[in-house]
Order: structure tokens, then C-alpha cells, then sequence
């Protein structure tokens, strides 16, 4: 049985031909049909190509291995799977995590969203100082340091 | 062509609203360009990635910026209440309240619906308490009750067991489908009886089982519900109750060199932890197992990211996100340990911090507190329902 494919143009106009079961692991997608957005293309106007490009990357990993097992992959696909998710988000810089966490929202791709998530709250944040979290995301303090000192006054504990 | 958007603009928090970044993008390098200019993930993602946070976490976040602040105090959760009883031993009945440990507050008593004569209080779970009531002149009943809403419906009779020495658990809140309420019964040192009753069904359904070995723990147990299992301590390891396929395990999980005072299980986010209260040349303290399904083993845990387990013999709930002192804290409320007293453990050290005795679950209006006898258990309020919505006792 021929496989059926779908066409997705990026932002900056590149198209990417994906199997449908790849590019349905996205629930934005179907209503992309649905709506007739696009008669054979269906653009991305929010996503560009290098963070399709991974999103398709990601797609293609997670529906292999589900494939693969006939619906319950055993205990070592999944580990092996989670060993992938470190090493994928491991080798990105921080400004494509966050368009991918973007895309990934916007696209509805819960497990992607989940890993990107998990991903900047345990490197961006968890046990990180104040001025770490700000100078890691480029946050600009809007307290004063008088407002600054008395919440941490409030809850010293957690500045230990 | 039509953009699907779930977020609205004025949810967006940063330099710059998305739709205008997204305006601007023409090209890849252009968009990693802007991305470097500052962080400017919408609301609702912020808020996803802050509750992932322990509260140390959570509260060092809430001093990043002001829209921050707002978002990570707004994952923080309210802290479960003890649902307290009275049972008069003079023919007045059976009364309830709560008590908060946050606020350290407890509200006056009221009666239960319809009377009864005598109650005792089988579980607690989801905002629902499973309590076995006795009201004059027939047999003792089971009802699910919701002590916020005051609803409350009967179960069909069990009259068969020996309602002395049963432990009772249920899945999930009474107005769930997939509601399953168990009881385990008639335990000889190798057999027991299981009773399980599902979501509308008419009776109960009674299976006998057989432990592998004789087991020596006679002590109460507390049950859970994780992962379609009702999951139950027992002195070698863990029995397990499948639900679906009706079949019983008990995993070989041996406690190491330690004799609990009490033990208690839990769960979280489908992780199964033992808390086990020691005594130590009449100190007492507290020690942390998370259960590792693979090597089938305790591993002893030397923090709880934060964490605070409420725990009684028949209700079990751990929150995240709690303020102040109530973090990395397990709070008891067991008869055994010391009577009518609520006793708080800190788990990074181990030790007991405080009892809280000037708040002994007693109605506080009778003129002879003796008479009356006292049970609880942990409830999360639901998120609209203030301690203050009640009558309060002045301290």
C-alpha cells in the first residue's frame, strides 16, 4: 500500500514531503487540511525551515519507534527514545529551543512540547540563582532593589 | 490562508508581542536574530515551565521580573486540609470540621447529613471521604460523602465482611466512570478477601486470595491507587491489586535493617514512595523510600525537591508548590504516634519539628472533651473553597 505524503512549506518558503503519519503526530495539522488551508501545500507562516526541519526530525524518531512494535513499544525503545530527546535537545542552542518550543505549541505536539518544557526548566532554571535566570534569558529586573530585597526577605529560604 | 492561533496578544509577556516578532520574520537568520534580543514565550507556556518548578525553585523564579512574579505565583497550590470527626460516646452523633495547617486555623463542627449514631472514616480521596456509618437501628452503611458540598450517596451493602481490621481505598472522586473502591478483609497469615465495587454496579464483587508466603506484619496498612492498581505495605514488600485483570502481585520489596514505628505509602505522578516514621530512644523521625520498579528496591531519598506529604492511615496526598515552612515537610496525623496531635517531620533533616498540639482535633465546645472520640483525614479543598468560608474557632 502506497503511503500517503504531505507537502509543508516553512515561513521562508522551504518545502518539506513528509509521510501523512509524520506529520499527523502535529494536531494543528488535520485542521490545516480540514480547513482547506492548502489544496497540495500546507504553509507554516510561524515556522522556518531549520526549526521545521527538527520538528520533522523529532516527528520522524517518535513515529518510527511506535511503528516498529506493532502500538506497545518495549521498555528498551522507550529508554532508547528517551536517550534520543536528551541527545536532540542536548545538541540545540537556546534560540532554537525556544522556536521550538514555539513551534511545537503551535503546532500541538504534546510530547515535543512536554521535552522542550522540561528541557528550560531543568537547564534554564531549576537551582539556578535570580541573576543566573535573568542573565541565561535575557530578562530585564523591573524591581527595585528595595522590592527585590523585601521578597526575599519574605521567603529567605529559598535563597539559601 | 488562516492561521490557527490558541493564544491571544495580550496573554504575551516580554520586548515584544509574538505577532509582532512574527511580522518581522522573513528568514531563518533573521528570526534567531530577534530570538537573542530577549525571552518572550506567551503566558500559557510560561506558566507550563514554572509549574515543572519545586517551590525553592518556584519562589527564586518569582523574583526574575514582575510578570514572573505573577505567573509563578499563580502555580503555586493551596495546602490540604485534616478533615477532623467527633463521635459522641453520649448519643450525640457524629460531627466534622476542617483544619488547615497553613494557616493553622481549624473551623467549628457540624453535623452530618441524615444523623447517624456512629461513623468511621474508611478513606479520603479528591475532595471525597468514604466513611461507614451507623445510623440507629440498622446495619452499619458505606457512603461516599463530600464534606465541602454536603452530598452524599450509599453504596450497597457489605454486610459479609468483618468491617473490624478491613482497609478501604477508591481511585478516583464517586462521580467518576471509572470509580473503583476496594476493600481488603479477612486477613489469616496467608489469605485474604478483596471486595470491589465499580461505578454504578449493583453489588459487590468478593475474590479470596493467597499470599505466597505467610507474611508476619499485623499492622494496619494504608492503601493507594496508582497506575490502575490499588498498591498496599506489607512487612516484605508491596501487594498489588490489578483492577482490570483481577489478579493480585505482591513485589518483593524488603525494608533493609528497618523497623518502621509506622509505615505509610504514596504516590506521585505515578511513583510509589514509602514514609516510614522510626523511633530512635523515643525520638522520633522520618525517612523517605522512592520504590525503583526496576531493580525492586527502596532507594532511600535524602530530599523531596521541595515536596510536602500529608500522610494518614487512610489518606495519602503530596503537593507541590506549598509556601514557607511547608515544603520538604511530612505532616502525620496517626492516633499511634501521638494521640489527637498533628505532628510535622522536616525531611532534610529527619526529625520531628513541631507537634502541633495546641490544636488538638476536639470540637472545643463540649464541656467533657473525654467523651468524644477523634479520627481525620488529609482532603485537598477544592481550588474556590477558603478555610474562611466556615465558622472558625477564635485560638
Amino acid at each position: 500500500m502506497s503511503k500517503k505524503n504531505i507537502v509543508l512549506k516553512s515561513s521562508n518558503g522551504i518545502i518539506f514531503e513528509v509521510e501523512e503519519a509524520v506529520a499527523l503526530q502535529s494536531e494543528t495539522i488535520p485542521y490545516m487540511i480540514e480547513d482547506d488551508c492548502a489544496n497540495d501545500t500546507i504553509p507554516l507562516a510561524n515556522v522556518t525551515g531549520d526549526i521545521l526541519a527538527l520538528v520533522i526530525e523529532y516527528c520522524k524518531k517518535h513515529v518510527v519507534v511506535a511503528d516498529g512494535d506493532g502500538g506497545g513499544s518495549s521498555s528498551s525503545s522507550q529508554e532508547d527514545l528517551k536517550n534520543w530527546d536528551a541527545q536532540f535537545m542536548n545538541d540545540l542552542d537556546q534560540s532554537k529551543i525556544f522556536n521550538l518550543l514555539l513551534a511545537a505549541d503551535f503546532l500541538n505536539i504534546k510530547t515535543l512540547f512536554d521535552l522542550t518544557c522540561q528541557f528550560v526548566a531543568d537547564t534554564m532554571i531549576k537551582g539556578k540563582s535570580v541573576e543566573e535566570v535573568r542573565r541565561t534569558l535575557n530578562i530585564e529586573k523591573d524591581y527595585t532593589s528595595e522590592e527585590e530585597a523585601k521578597a526575599r526577605q519574605e521567603n529567605e529560604w529559598a535563597f539559601k | 490562508m488562516k492561521i490557527v492561533r490558541r493564544h491571544t496578544v495580550d496573554n504575551r509577556i516580554g520586548y515584544e508581542t509574538l505577532n509582532a516578532i512574527l511580522e518581522k520574520i522573513g528568514n531563518a537568520e533573521e528570526m534567531n536574530e530577534i530570538a537573542y534580543k530577549g525571552f518572550y514565550l506567551p503566558m500559557e507556556i510560561l506558566l507550563d515551565i514554572l509549574s515543572r518548578l519545586s517551590l525553592k525553585d518556584n519562589v527564586r523564579a518569582s523574583s526574575v521580573c514582575k510578570a514572573w512574579h505573577e505567573a509563578a505565583v499563580s502555580v503555586r497550590r493551596n495546602s490540604p486540609w485534616l478533615v477532623y470527626f467527633n463521635i459522641s460516646r453520649t448519643g450525640h452523633g457524629v460531627s466534622f470540621g476542617f483544619y488547615d495547617p497553613a494557616d493553622k486555623i481549624k473551623t467549628k463542627s457540624m453535623k452530618l447529613p441524615n444523623q447517624p449514631f456512629h461513623a468511621s472514616l474508611c478513606y479520603s480521596k479528591d475532595g471525597w471521604l468514604l466513611l461507614l456509618v451507623d445510623y440507629h437501628g440498622s446495619n452499619n452503611r458505606l457512603i461516599f460523602f463530600n464534606p465541602f458540598t454536603r452530598v452524599h450517596m450509599m453504596l450497597p451493602s457489605l454486610i459479609t465482611i468483618e468491617t473490624f481490621g478491613a482497609d478501604f481505598a477508591f481511585s478516583c472522586a464517586p462521580t467518576n466512570e471509572s470509580c473503583v473502591v476496594c476493600c481488603i478483609s479477612n486477613r489469616t497469615p496467608d489469605s485474604f478477601l478483596i471486595h470491589t465495587w465499580c461505578f454504578g454496579a449493583a453489588e459487590w464483587v468478593t475474590e479470596e486470595f493467597h499470599k505466597p508466603s505467610a507474611s508476619r506484619y499485623r499492622g494496619r496498612n494504608n492503601i493507594i491507587f496508582s497506575d490502575g492498581c490499588f498498591w498496599f505495605p506489607d512487612e516484605d514488600g508491596l501487594g498489588v491489586f490489578h483492577t482490570v485483570t483481577r489478579t493480585w502481585d505482591t513485589l518483593y520489596v524488603p525494608l533493609r535493617k528497618l523497623i518502621p514505628f509506622l509505615m505509610f505509602i504514596t504516590e506521585y505522578k505515578g511513583n510509589i514512595f514509602l514514609v516510614a516514621v522510626v523511633s530512635n530512644r523515643s525520638q522520633k523521625g522520618v525517612v523517605l523510600f522512592g520504590l525503583n520498579q526496576f531493580g525492586l528496591v527502596w532507594e532511600k531519598k535524602e530530599t523531596f525537591d521541595g515536596l510536602s506529604i500529608f500522610i494518614s492511615d487512610e489518606s495519602s496526598i503530596i503537593t507541590n508548590g506549598l509556601t514557607g515552612d511547608m515544603s520538604d515537610i511530612v505532616y502525620v496525623w496517626d492516633s499511634h504516634l501521638i494521640p489527637f496531635c498533628l505532628s510535622k517531620f522536616s525531611l532534610s533533616t529527619g526529625s520531628l519539628c513541631t507537634v502541633l498540639d495546641g490544636h488538638r482535633m476536639s470540637t472545643g465546645t463540649s464541656a467533657n472533651d473525654s467523651e468524644e472520640m477523634h479520627f481525620g483525614a488529609w482532603i485537598e479543598p477544592p481550588q474556590d473553597i477558603n478555610i474562611y468560608d466556615f465558622p472558625i474557632i477564635e485560638p
